[in-house]
């Protein structure tokens, strides 16, 4: 029971019927006893706001990683002999202003843009905006959206990928 | 083991409130609203001093950038320029964030349509944020 020749081993979680073991050697050997119960208690208390703080960080950890998704796009030269039209294009710029509802349920598509150029961003082959070199945007994607689509806008380098609103995805283009 | 306690609860205070404190002496955020461009102004624009670049020329990666934000708050597709050179293309209800070298003083932004613009100034002592109406 952690008692022997008057010595109380600290590692034992103490109950009520040992404290009330504990009282009575106390009495009768002089152990320090209330000391050790303090030591048992503080030792419980750091012991929970430890694994109180672990569990948050883990969880939070967690959920954040599951949404995450990093895709890292390698450009491609473009074909110089493919011509002016381009398969992968099925809007271009507009060049009027017609306002555009705020979609509801959106899903955020993010972009890097790690390269010296501006770069032209299409999602399933719609223009959704101009990257300067070195910058970041985000685009809002109401419905969904399966391809995505990049050149720079001297059309000599293009970048392709795939994605989802399942996940979190960041397109770095290299 | 009170004063253990004690000290980390401290320590974790601190760090809090440093942080924030930091945080908050950068930021600073512009609420823009639209303006209608005059239809009478014809089509050169005193803003603008360069426009898309149509050949690619790879820029060198900026040091000692700053960033600057935009949020677009409206349904246009606006055009970003910086001291009057073209720096992007933000999508209705999208956020940009661009580096510049060397600070900057001005921020012109006008809609691809080119009926609405936001004028505004800036420097590279503040972390900007335009939020556009």
């Amino acid at each position: 029971m952690g008692i022997g020749n008057g010595f109380i081993s600290p590692y034992i979680a103490p109950n009520k019927k040992m404290t009330y073991t504990c009282k009575k050697i106390k009495i009768a050997s002089n152990t320090p006893t209330l000391k050790i119960q303090k030591t048992n208690k503080m030792k419980k208390t750091i012991l929970s706001i430890f694994a109180a703080a672990f569990m948050l960080l883990a969880f939070s950890a967690t959920s954040s990683a599951q949404k995450k998704v990093a895709v890292k796009i390698q450009s491609k030269a473009v074909d110089a002999s493919r011509g002016s039209s381009n398969p992968k294009i099925k809007g271009e710029a507009p060049s009027t202003d017609k306002a555009e509802a705020k979609p509801r349920g959106t899903c955020s598509v993010y972009f890097d843009n790690y390269s010296g150029l501006y770069v032209k961003v299409y999602v399933d082959g719609y223009y959704r905006g101009t990257l300067s070199p070195y910058g970041a945007f985000t685009v809002n994607v109401a419905d969904g959206y399966t391809e995505i689509y990049c050149i720079s806008t001297g059309g000599t380098r293009d970048w392709e990928a795939s994605g989802d609103c399942r996940g979190r995805y960041t397109y770095s283009l290299y | 083991m009170k004063k253990i306690i004690f000290s980390i609860i401290a320590a974790g205070c601190m760090l809090l409130a440093f942080t924030n404190s930091a945080a908050a002496q950068k930021k600073i955020t512009i609420k823009l609203e639209s303006k209608a461009v005059d239809a009478s102004r014809g089509v050169s624009n005193p803003h603008i001093k360069s426009e898309v670049p149509v050949t690619d020329k790879v820029e060198a990666k900026p040091r000692g950038l700053c960033s600057i934000y935009f949020d677009n708050y409206c349904g246009l597709y606006v055009k970003v320029y910086v001291d009057g050179y073209y720096r992007g293309t933000i999508s209705p209800y999208g956020a940009m964030t661009m580096n510049v070298e060397g600070g900057y003083t001005e921020i012109y932004i006008i809609s691809i349509g080119g009926t609405g613009d936001w004028e505004a100034t800036g420097n590279c002592r503040g972390s900007y944020t335009y939020s556009l109406y």
